[in-house]
């Protein structure tokens, strides 16, 4: 009690003191703001923009019209592209997330002999560098009819994402008491009564997690896009939009467009979604 | 990747106590898979992922062993020749030093800065939820995009970063800051960092959450300093939260691609300064650039099996003495 009496005179000084340090925060927290919305802002206000109006000057401002500046050319060029990824990304997504819940499931819940050996096994898929099993793994998907195919893709987003889906699940359903599935196991649910009873349920912030964290993955993917899918008209929107500003003759008004176009839709689920992915991320079910 | 600590006996005994005691009454002779449904729920997902995961990987260490372009037949078994050659290679020295850099300067960043916003952030007010949104935005968009932005930016005729640099009075500090060998690398940590940071942010903020109000309070109360507070009580209960950031950023750096590669193409440009593992492999892997296809698709094959074989033992080492910090502080 000493100490805090010790303190108590002191408080106009300090409150000051406290308001200088809220100000210096603010800035700090306003330059840092400054410095993540500057290239969104880039990308919008020049993608909007006519080409003749895009220079050193005019980087700042508004557009001038509501033409779309390069909106019209970079959606339809890319527009196809837009829809691969769609087609791509959604159904990889919904597999590859319950893919994880069944294996977080029985790796947290239903162990056996070895099934840590293989969870660790699983896991280190999550160090390789997949630029160099890249061509045994074409090689691979050509044997069993895979290559090329937009379903190919999806299949091997829906692989490749097993490490980071099942360890997810896995420790977000350690979390579920045993008690509660010895009790299910008691009243006879089994292995897919218990799953559907008690863990789904239980489990939508990780289906968030995991759904969002695959879906931005999975869409934002450059690699597998660009090797798996050989053929132009078949290949998702990252890959187009490389093309798209690789071209000698860059017009940054269509890049940029094409690059909102390509931002978006990874950008709207974020939006959408995005309380609850932080707070699941917050809440733990990403720890391990 | 922790071994969950507390797991408990009869999580363990649940499974095996079924073909035990009471369930071998009713039926004394059933087959493992009756006996043990959820090997059938397991399965088909562990023979795709041997298919289209496992076996490419033993491949790839199989075929680094040989003198192989990549396309048409396989050449000659040369053993470890490939991995003899890397020993020597400056390029490929240069891109995991540059990879090193990359990962030493995102350390430093995150456990100053995204650690200080973190901290700057950790309070409940609808602005900070506002801000924690905008922070972690980059995370979830697309790599491509990022890079293209930012060289647009960074363009030393048509950018904006220069012109900004003259206008606030930092004239002197304009670059042509990708085809200058001595900054494009900055930049690549630069980009980096703005894509990431908003992930150790979060990360951080789910630690901080755990430390609780009242002990810092109690510590400031009792004359502790700011500063010590923080180095003595918030920072060492942010220990699992440093295991994850670093443990993240490591596996993340390592493996970086599609931004550096937007960024400074498959040689690195200019002049090799940007170029990481990552895009050094993908380089030797597919050729550099349409002009010069030749690819050496076993030395690249050699320089994955090294990075794996680095990752995996580097991180399994980062971990455990995180994870005994850990311990060790709590």
């Amino acid at each position: 009690m000493a100490s805090v009496a010790a303190h108590l005179p002191a408080t106009p000084h300090r409150r000051r003191k406290i308001r200088l340090g809220r100000i210096v925060l603010m800035a700090v927290l306003l330059l840092a703001m400054a410095f993540y919305l500057m290239p969104v802002y880039v990308m919008l206000m020049n993608g909007l923009k006519d080409k003749s109006y895009m220079t050193l000057h005019d980087m700042w401002k508004l557009p001038r019209d509501l033409s779309g500046g390069g909106f019209g050319y970079a959606w339809d060029a890319l527009r196809p592209n837009l829809g691969n990824s769609f087609k791509m990304a959604i159904p990889a997504t919904v597999i590859s997330a319950i893919i994880g819940a069944i294996n977080g499931y029985l790796f947290s819940k239903w162990k056996f002999r070895g099934s840590d050996v293989i969870f660790i096994l699983i896991l280190f898929g999550m160090f390789i560098p997949y630029q160099s099993i890249l061509i045994p793994l074409i090689e691979t998907l050509q044997e069993i009819g895979l290559y090329g195919k937009w379903y190919g893709l999806v299949a091997v987003h829906v692989i490749y994402g097993i490490p980071v889906t099942s360890l997810v699940f896995r420790n977000y359903f350690s979390n579920v008491p045993n008690e509660l599935v010895e009790a299910a196991r008691i009243d006879g649910a089994g292995i897919i009564g218990i799953f559907r009873q008690i863990m789904l349920p239980l489990s939508a912030p990780a289906f968030v997690v995991v759904g969002i964290f695959q879906f931005t993955n999975i869409w934002n993917d450059f690699l597998f896009g660009v090797t798996v899918v050989f053929d132009p008209r078949n290949q998702p929107i990252t890959v187009a939009l490389n093309n798209l500003s690789g071209t000698n003759s860059v017009d940054w008004t269509v890049v940029m467009a094409g690059a909102v176009v390509a931002a978006l839709p990874t950008l709207v689920v974020y939006i959408l979604l995005g309380r609850f992915f932080i707070r699941g991320l917050l809440a733990g079910s990403m720890k391990g | 990747m922790r071994s969950p600590g507390g797991n408990s006996p009869s999580r363990a005994a649940l499974p095996s106590a079924l073909p035990g005691d009471s369930a071998g009454l009713h039926q004394p002779k059933r087959r493992s898979w009756e006996r043990r449904p959820h090997l059938w729920f397991i399965l088909p997902a562990l023979v795709a992922y041997g298919i289209l995961f496992i076996y490419p990987t033993i491949r790839s260490f199989y075929l680094s062993l040989f003198d192989w372009t990549g396309i048409g037949p396989i050449g000659k078994m040369v053993w470890l020749a490939n991995f003899k050659e890397l020993l020597h290679d400056e390029r490929f020295r240069k891109a995991a030093w540059n990879s090193t850099k990359l990962f030493a300067v995102i350390f430093v960043l995150q456990n100053t800065v995204s650690l200080g916003l973190a901290m700057m952030l950790n309070r409940r007010s609808p602005m900070t939820h506002v801000y924690r949104a905008i922070i972690f935005l980059p995370v979830v968009m697309s790599a491509v995009a990022t890079g293209i932005i930012w060289v647009l930016m960074l363009d030393p005729i048509i950018g904006i970063v220069n012109p900004v640099l003259r206008d606030i009075g930092l004239g002197s500090l304009q670059q042509e800051w990708q085809a200058d060998p001595k900054w494009a690398m900055k930049t690549v940590y630069l980009v980096q960092f703005w894509q990431w940071n908003g992930m150790a942010v979060v990360l951080y903020l789910a630690g901080l959450q755990n430390v609780p109000e009242d002990l810092r309070h109690a510590a400031l109360i009792d004359g502790a300093k700011r500063w010590q507070v923080f180095r003595d009580v918030t920072f060492p209960m942010l220990a699992p939260a440093f295991t994850i950031v670093t443990a993240l950023s490591f596996i993340l750096i390592f493996r970086a691609f599609d931004l550096i590669y937007v960024l400074g193409g498959s040689t690195g440009a200019p002049d090799g300064a940007t170029l990481v593992i990552g895009v050094l492999i993908y380089g030797e892997a597919f050729g550099t650039s349409s002009f010069n296809a030749a690819t050496r698709m076993s030395y690249a094959m050699a320089e994955g099996v090294t990075l794996f074989v680095f990752l995996a033992g580097m991180s399994g080492l980062l971990i455990r003495v995180l994870g005994r910090r850990e311990e060790a502080l709590q």
